[in-house]
């Protein structure tokens, strides 16, 4: 069925606004049964879904309060029994924990994804945040300029975007641009001008002479002070550490080699103080497989703006 | 007034409070500046407002003088003439009437104050000049121009008497309903005002919210945007019916005979039978029934107030 013509009133979607827009004159139990009184559904049948809404955001005993009464948090909970309780069949959350603290918004995620678990509808949510998109998602659809650049589940958005958008709009990446010098079966060679020759992942089939572009998670190159094995499809280039920032867990290295600024992001999974991580200016080699690569279908120079450099502020992955 | 008695410690105490208390506002008392800048108001109202009020009231209480003054002693004679059986249905017509113009006034007064706010900001700039604008012509000249457009002969009347709707001998002139009519003309600016004031701070998500739970326009209008203004609505209430339970200029220019209000009356006593007190009695008998309701409104709210405050999550 296409809604687009019908007015809001019509459509079977109730949607959980980012500044909530309670109604400040009603109580929340008011709020809650807004909805089903605009449908003119009986006083006696709307009263106990209303308690049973109340019941799944845990709201019980804040029922009687207004909104000017309630913590951000409970806000956020009204807002949704008040959508949920329409029973819609797609319930609209845009941007539904941007005005909350770190803390707070975690937690309400969990809850959120409870919920959404017990109902059972289909959640659109609209968000900024990947951590949020990631994390509670079946199915991410990535918009760029109002049109859906990628719709898949979170692991192939991340791991096999089909766009340099994509790529570099969730989570961070490097791009590799060459050219295909040899094609093979699984694995093909590519010569990276600035770089060197590479070896590349046949994601998609390649011919010699064919331009492409590699994007490589940060999280996928490891850095170290050797010289690294030799093995098939295994890439090595030598680099400097041009900077470095200490996260706890992990370190991000942003390592140049040849015209390339490669960012690099290292799990710490031994004892710290007992290693000696590379510092800035240590000559490092960089290596990575193949298969960690991915060929990119489109590619515009303009998303590199989106990588997270060292010059700007390095926002936590 | 911000001198407190050296021998009365309370005032000292209260002029200079912890200052702990005096930064989180605990204390409700008024600090020494805020009593220096309300001094002068205060003066103001209690040598223009509640002393001559008082006199008013003083006055009704006391006897009449053959020659238009108020007399010596003190006397019930003012009081008792309220009972005159003319009156109730002068003061009757001068509810009803104030009633319907001020329901006249702000069920036009609302949809012009949603127009407004939704407006661009360059048209509501424009929309408000224009709400002001007539007050740059005198009231009289405004209301004296009524009568020419409801004269008997006026195009009104005449256009309304062609196409049938108007009876022959019928005026749209010198009755309750011309006062009525003009009434919520003069005083419609004076409503949109404050209704627009509390439109332009309300939050019209809400009307998104409301549409997306399935209330169509109208609904979304009289369930979210009508109690998202009532602070407005209510300083439009009493903007527009407390003045107009007391208008004198309007009746007395269209109202004709049956269109006399308890102004008029006042006015009467006063210049015509030069009986100061009785028109002090209607006066003060008029103050009273306004300031009772309001009394007890404030009083409602301050109570409300209190019990949301304590109902409040600390």
């Amino acid at each position: 069925m296409d809604i687009t013509d019908l007015p809001p009133e019509r459509r079977p979607v109730n949607t959980v606004f980012q500044s909530y827009a309670l109604f400040p004159h009603m109580t929340v139990r008011e709020n809650i049964a807004f909805g089903p009184q605009m449908a003119k559904r009986a006083k006696a049948e709307i009263a106990p879904e209303v308690e049973r809404m109340l019941e799944l955001v845990a709201l019980g005993e804040h029922a009687d309060k207004r909104p000017g009464q309630l913590s951000g948090g409970q806000r956020q909970r009204v807002a949704i029994a008040r959508a949920l309780i329409n029973r819609p069949q797609v319930l609209l959350l845009d941007e539904p924990l941007a005005a909350l603290d770190l803390k707070l918004r975690q937690r309400l995620l969990v809850e959120l994804d409870a919920i959404h678990d017990e109902v059972g509808i289909t959640f659109v949510y609209v968000t900024h945040d990947q951590g949020e998109a990631m994390s509670i998602s079946d199915r991410i659809a990535v918009m760029n300029r109002g049109k859906i650049a990628q719709i898949d589940a979170p692991a192939r958005i991340y791991e096999a975007p089909r766009s340099s958008f994509v790529a570099a709009f969730i989570g961070d990446t490097n791009f590799l641009e060459g050219k295909v010098t040899e094609a093979g079966a699984d694995f093909s060679q590519a010569d990276v001008p600035g770089l060197g020759a590479i070896t590349i992942d046949n994601d998609r089939p390649v011919a010699a002479g064919d331009l492409v572009h590699v994007s490589l998670r940060p999280e996928k190159i490891v850095v170290s002070r050797g010289q690294p094995a030799a093995a098939a499809g295994q890439n090595a280039v030598r680099g400097v550490i041009e900077d470095a920032i200490y996260y706890g867990p992990t370190s991000r290295y942003w390592v140049r080699a040849g015209d390339y600024k490669l960012s690099a992001e290292v799990q710490h999974r031994r004892y710290l103080l007992d290693e000696e991580p590379p510092k800035w200016g240590d000559p490092v080699w960089i290596s990575w497989h193949a298969n960690d690569g991915y060929l990119l279908d489109q590619y515009r120079e303009e998303d590199e703006a989106l990588l997270s450099l060292p010059d700007e502020d390095a926002a936590l992955p | 007034m911000s001198d407190p008695a050296p021998s009365d410690s309370k005032p000292l105490a209260a002029a200079k409070p912890a200052p702990a208390a005096r930064s989180l506002r605990l204390s409700r008392g008024l600090s020494r500046g805020e009593w220096a800048a309300t001094a002068a108001p205060l003066l103001w109202l209690a040598v223009f407002f509640a002393a001559p009020t008082l006199l008013i009231f003083a006055m009704a209480m006391r006897p009449p003088t053959p020659y238009g003054g108020v007399g010596e002693g003190w006397s019930t004679e003012a009081i008792g003439a309220l009972a005159d059986p003319n009156y109730p249905a002068i003061i009757w017509r001068t509810l009803w009437i104030s009633a319907g113009a001020t329901a006249g006034c702000l069920a036009l007064g609302l949809p012009c104050a949603y127009a407004m706010a939704r407006a661009r900001p360059r048209w509501r700039a424009l929309l408000l000049i224009a709400v002001v604008v007539p007050f740059w012509t005198n009231f009289l000249i405004r209301i004296f121009a009524w009568r020419q457009v409801l004269h008997p002969d006026g195009p009104v009347a005449s256009a309304l008497r062609w196409i049938g709707v108007l009876p022959d001998g019928a005026l749209l002139l010198y009755n309750p309903w011309a006062v009525l009519f003009v009434s919520v003309y003069a005083y419609l600016p004076f409503a949109i005002l404050p209704l627009y004031a509390a439109a332009e701070k309300f939050d019209f998500a809400l009307l998104d919210a409301a549409r997306d739970l399935g209330a169509g326009r109208w609904r979304a209008f009289f369930r979210i945007f009508v109690p998202g203004v009532r602070g407005g609505l209510a300083t439009a209430f009493l903007v527009v019916f407390i003045p107009l339970l007391g208008s004198y200029v309007i009746p007395d220019l269209v109202g004709g005979a049956d269109g006399q209000l308890i102004g008029n009356k006042i006015a009467q006593r006063n210049f015509n039978d030069r009986n100061i007190p009785e028109a002090a009695a209607l006066s003060a008998a008029l103050a009273l029934a306004i300031a009772l309701p309001a009394l007890l409104a404030s009083v409602f709210r301050w109570r409300r107030a209190r019990h949301a405050s304590e109902g409040a999550p600390a």
